[in-house]
């Protein structure tokens, strides 16, 4: 909202210097975005007598006209206005007059005679007078009196307000009391209510409950325009001037925060009645839009047709134009949750729905008709003031209970029951025995707390004291979230980099790669790509890599431990994966290089299984179909499948024009924090280490080679570690160090040649030799 | 046989451990001349015998000192030249472990979570796909309140919705707690609202803190607010609050800080207000206290709630937002 100082000041005559407002204004809560002044582009703009006037040597509508804007200051301006003449004082604008359009003056040359800058119309000024060419200025100023001097500088705040402040301080009056009682001055007052004529036949309604009052009056009005300074603030305020009755209601608008609605009486059918819509009940509004009403929609009608949306917009056929000289002017407040319903629906959020929405002064119905009639005869526009009908009766306070024990206990102070009450009076509330009345400009107060909040808003939240409460009892983590972060930790100690991708991927990205496609989807997405809920961190790996492949990433190494979401519409489901991905080809290395394989994934996740006692087990069967089904694995956790390591298929790869890349996806496991552990004590006798190569028969796993192993090498067996793999023309060939230790003795070289017999002997039974 | 003087000559001249080894057998080896000298002062006439022995005895040991003399210094000799030989390019740049990196907002997240555990909060946690009833009703913000327009959500099928905020969690928390105060609870967790320009994501992080006893105040809200932010920023961060609107909290009150950056003297980042807005606060509402089970003529509570973005900008000198969900591997590596 802005609002210029001068219309505050108006409200509130004592007030302090414009910068201390501003500042006091943030202490009450209201935000001031900016402080501009009214006008600024004006500052060339002087008054200026014409002491002379000819004809343009080579135009037939040009005069060229000469000025004296104060002492020494001469000029001649090349106008094209009729009016203007010797000893008038016009508004000279010199070059650098910003014009209200933006638009800035320069020395021009008109038909070949120098012109600086011009001399001024209303409108050019942006103002609406007379239908004369030039503004001819009868005030007292002398010439040579800037624009600033005549009007006076007048600064604008651009206030923005939170949801609460609009509710009472969308307007001057509004503002001007939360100042006047921070000031401890006279709170502004509502003028005197407008006269009202019971039964004049203007309206009846029907609804009451809808609409608790409702004023119409009834005023000819005639051409005419609002005093220069009302014109100068409804500018600031960002409004148009349009006629007399249009810039009445909207200054109204802003003055008291009431909106007020203008009928051509020509068009209305008397009486208006306040009525609930018929269903299917259809009507054009002002902005030409057709609307098809509903029962729970509100409707200003008379004897024939819709003539508008009450509290949000009229219709086409009942406004007023510039010829309108017949008026019926509608003061109202209606009920905020309703006019709220019908805008929303009808996506007609006007300015006077939000304000109807937020809730009115019921006790400004009527003195908004007396500032109206008192604005229509200042711009001499007020030809004949007509009777106002009110139907419904003024709204009393609610009350609240006075419990200032509790204001005491909610702010955390120790002020007096009587600095508590006077603090509320200041703001209009008035204590009374056991209760408090809530003035009727203040929608929002509902219950005690609010009144808490006043009173803080008023004291400065300064003035409330610094307590750090203690609580009993150790603090609590989330076991879930605590088994997560350990999970983070060590995937970033293994070499990966964490991501945070978005939840929502695009429709049908996961069905491709063979997933469950996501049974969450957005009804109002921003966009299609991300309306759906991932129900699995794949396709978000997958598109962090090709983002980072299309940025010169030649290789990757990142995680996610990320929410998933699944179960169904009705039933969401959310639980927490692991994803990684590893690119699977060389990675530079300044000293020599080293190549990253689906090992490194695998044993990644054996390593993570080991620290976090899960008890993982990795089999080479079920495998989803986005993995190369040679060299991946599933990972079971009590006897189901928890998620895979190993490389993406070809086609995956090749559809993402990625080079080789291995996955980790690993649903966690629900978390339990296991220390007990098979810890062995360490020998204190040598090992005896035996290496040899094995050759394996094709189609011979490594398992099932050391699950042999194992079996024929006794507990003196304590290590089996593979090391060397190589692949000639006799097949494949594993090299193995296996290690001899017993914990009570040293070992003699013929027991580790028996064991080492029996494995080979067995070995050979399946088929694998010792090879050289 | 061999002078002291030869010898000496002799040991310059070896500049290899064997040289030096060789010379040893020949003067003191079995059949080294010293030795063969003492072996035959048997057949020297009697008188002379004892004079010869300690003659050559002394020849002898001043032999073995020059000897074992030369050979140190051949061996240091070598060993500088090793030393010499093995000289690396140390500017080279070290070869680092291949360590990952962790989000900035999961560091910044957990920075906070471990903050508001020392000041005794229960870190809580709730869904994302959140009924509007939790997100919405439940804090105050019935369908006809306008407020419920400052969000801007995204919808499933009803009664579904992406959580706007963490406050849910409150609700939860409260129904958890059946009731019974003291209530001390933290969430942190991914928000959703429908916005995406330059500050702001769709999906953004959230952490409140919630507080329910009997006679909590906003005397109160200022000492935890107040400990939770030097906790994070440092003990110089002053607070101030400005009057505000939530639809949960009533009163509502704005925590500003000092500016991070000039500590409250004004620069570009505090656009030189000397202040920065950080957290929002309040009371909790009465409707919000009763949609938890709690009986708001009995217990009173507040509630404050920060970005967790806009903290990690502010604590790493940040200034772009985007940045941190955009997932650029070349931005991450630098936490």
């Amino acid at each position: 909202m802005e609002i210029p100082y001068s219309w505050l000041k108006e409200q509130v005559p004592l007030l302090p210097e414009p910068k201390r407002v501003a500042d006091d204004l943030g202490r009450l809560g209201y935000e001031v975005a900016n402080t501009t002044l009214a006008e600024e582009g004006f500052g060339p703009v002087v008054l200026a007598r014409v002491v002379a006037r000819s004809p343009h040597p080579d135009s037939d509508h040009l005069s060229l006209v000469t000025v004296n804007a104060g002492p020494n200051r001469i000029a001649q301006v090349v106008t094209g206005a009729s009016n203007g003449f010797v000893g008038d004082k016009v508004w000279w604008g010199p070059p650098g007059t910003v014009l209200p359009d933006g638009r800035r003056l320069e020395e021009a040359m008109l038909r070949g005679i120098k012109s600086p800058g011009m001399l001024m119309s209303h409108q050019e000024l942006g103002y609406r007078g007379g239908d004369e060419d030039l503004w001819i200025w009868t005030g007292p100023e002398e010439p040579g009196a800037t624009w600033a001097e005549v009007m006076g500088t007048d600064p604008v705040y651009e206030l923005e307000l939170t949801p609460n402040l609009a509710q009472f301080a969308q307007s001057a009056i509004g503002v001007a009391r939360d100042l006047a009682a921070l000031y401890r001055v006279t709170p502004p007052a509502l003028p005197d209510p407008y006269p009202a004529s019971p039964g004049a036949g203007l309206v009846a309604v029907e609804d009451p409950a809808a609409c608790p009052r409702y004023a119409l009056w009834a005023v000819e009005v005639d051409q005419g325009h609002l005093p220069w300074a009302h014109q100068r603030r409804l500018k600031s305020a960002g409004f148009r001037l349009i006629s007399p009755v249009v810039d009445a209601t909207n200054y109204v608008l802003m003055d008291l925060g009431q909106p007020l609605h203008a009928f051509d009486r020509q068009k209305v059918a008397l009486p208006i009645v306040v009525r609930k819509a018929r269903p299917g009940e259809q009507m054009t509004l002002l902005d030409g839009t057709e609307v098809t009403l509903e029962p729970e929609d509100l409707v200003i009608a008379d004897q024939v047709k819709v003539l508008a949306l009450a509290g949000i917009m009229g219709g086409k056929d009942s406004g007023i134009d510039e010829a309108t000289r017949s008026v019926l002017v509608e003061s109202a407040h209606f009920a905020p949750a309703g006019i709220y319903r019908t805008a929303r629906r009808l996506g007609l959020m006007t300015d006077a729905a939000l304000r109807f929405s937020r809730g009115t002064d019921p006790g400004a119905v009527r003195p908004a008709l007396a500032r109206m009639a008192a604005l229509l005869e200042a711009a001499s526009a007020l030809k004949e003031a007509g009777p106002a009908e009110v139907v419904g009766s003024a709204l009393l306070p609610p009350k609240l209970p006075w419990q200032p024990e509790r204001l005491r206990g909610w702010l955390g102070v120790d002020w007096d029951d009587e600095r508590l009450a006077s603090d509320l009076k200041r703001l209009g509330f008035a204590v009374k025995g056991s209760e408090v009345a809530v003035p009727t400009f203040r929608p929002d107060i509902e219950g005690g707390q609010d009144l808490a909040e006043e009173v803080g808003r008023l004291e400065g939240m300064d003035a409330i004291p610094v307590r750090v409460p203690r609580r009993s009892g150790v603090a609590r983590l989330d076991p879930e979230v605590v088994q997560a972060d350990r999970v983070r930790d060590f995937m970033a100690a293994a070499g990966y980099t964490e991501v945070l991708t978005r939840s929502f991927i695009e429709p049908g990205l996961a069905s491709q790669l063979g997933l469950r496609e996501g049974v969450h989807r957005l009804r109002n997405p921003l966009r299609e790509e991300e309306s759906v809920l991932r129900p699995d961190l794949l396709p978000s790996l997958l598109l962090t890599a090709r983002y980072n492949r299309d940025r010169g990433a030649a290789s990757l190494a990142i995680f996610e431990v990320g929410r998933i979401y699944g179960g169904s519409p009705e039933a969401p489901e959310e639980s927490l994966q692991l994803g990684g991905l590893l690119t699977l080809s060389e990675r530079p290395a300044l000293h020599g290089s080293t190549s990253a394989s689906v090992y490194d994934l695998k044993g990644a996740v054996e390593e993570l299984s080991l620290v976090m006692r899960w008890s993982l087990a990795l089999q080479r069967d079920s495998l989803a179909s986005f993995l190369h089904p040679g060299r991946s694995l599933s990972i079971w956790a009590d006897g189901r499948v928890m998620g895979y390591v190993g490389e993406l298929h070809p086609a995956v790869q090749d559809e993402w024009r990625l080079s080789r890349t291995g996955v980790i996806l690993l649903n966690l496991p629900a978390p339990h924090f296991e220390l007990r552990r098979s810890v062995e004590r360490p020998s204190r006798y040598p090992a005896v280490d035996r290496d040899m190569s094995l050759v394996i028969p094709p189609g011979l796993d490594w398992n099932e080679v050391d699950a042999v192993i194992r079996r024929h090498g006794d507990s003196m067996l304590t290590r089996v570690v593979p090391f060397d793999q190589y692949v000639g023309e006799f097949g494949r060939s594993v090299t193995v160090r296996l290690e001899f230790r017993a914990p009570d003795r040293t070992l003699t070289e013929e027991e580790v040649e028996r064991s080492l017999s029996a494995i080979l002997a067995a070995l050979g039974g399946r088929g694998v030799q010792r090879r050289g | 046989m061999v002078t002291r003087d030869e010898a000496r000559t002799l040991l310059d001249a070896a500049t290899t451990v064997q040289a030096v080894e060789d010379l040893r057998v020949l003067w003191l080896g079995k059949k080294g001349q010293v030795t063969e000298a003492l072996r035959s002062l048997g057949k020297l006439p009697p008188d002379q015998r004892k004079p010869e022995g300690q003659r050559l005895n002394a020849l002898r040991l001043d032999l073995e000192e020059a000897l074992a003399e030369r050979l140190r210094e051949l061996e240091e000799r070598d060993r500088a030249a090793r030393v010499k030989a093995e000289t690396l390019d140390m500017t080279l740049p070290g070869r680092r472990p291949p360590t990952g990196k962790l989000h900035p907002v999961t560091l910044v997240r957990r920075q906070l979570e471990s903050a508001m555990t020392r000041l005794g909060f229960d870190l809580v946690y709730g869904p994302e796909i959140e009924s509007e009833w939790y997100n919405f009703e439940a804090l105050n913000m019935p369908a006809s309140h306008p407020a419920r327009e400052m969000h801007d959500t995204f919808y499933l099928p009803p009664p579904f919705v992406l959580r706007t905020h963490t406050s849910p969690v409150q609700i939860r928390a409260m129904q958890d707690a059946g009731g019974r105060p003291p209530l001390w609870v933290a969430t942190t967790g991914f928000t959703y609202r429908r916005d995406d320009d330059a500050t702001h994501t769709p999906q953004f992080m959230q952490m409140e803190g919630l507080v329910i006893d009997q006679g909590i105040s906003m005397a109160d809200l200022k000492g935890v607010v107040v400990a939770v932010i030097r906790e994070v920023f440092g003990p110089h961060a002053e607070i101030r609050l400005r009057p505000s609107f939530f639809p949960f909290t009533e009163p509502s009150a704005e925590v500003d800080m000092t500016c991070v950056l000039c500590r409250g003297t004004g620069c570009r980042v505090c656009k030189f207000t000397g202040w920065l807005e950080i957290l929002g606060s309040g009371l909790v509402h009465p409707h919000v206290l009763r949609s938890g089970g709690f009986d708001p003529d009995q217990v009173s509570g507040f509630a404050f709630g920060w970005g967790i973005e806009r903290v990690t900008l502010l604590l790493y000198g940040l200034d772009d937002l985007r940045l941190l969900y955009q997932n650029d591997i070349r931005y991450l590596e630098q936490f």
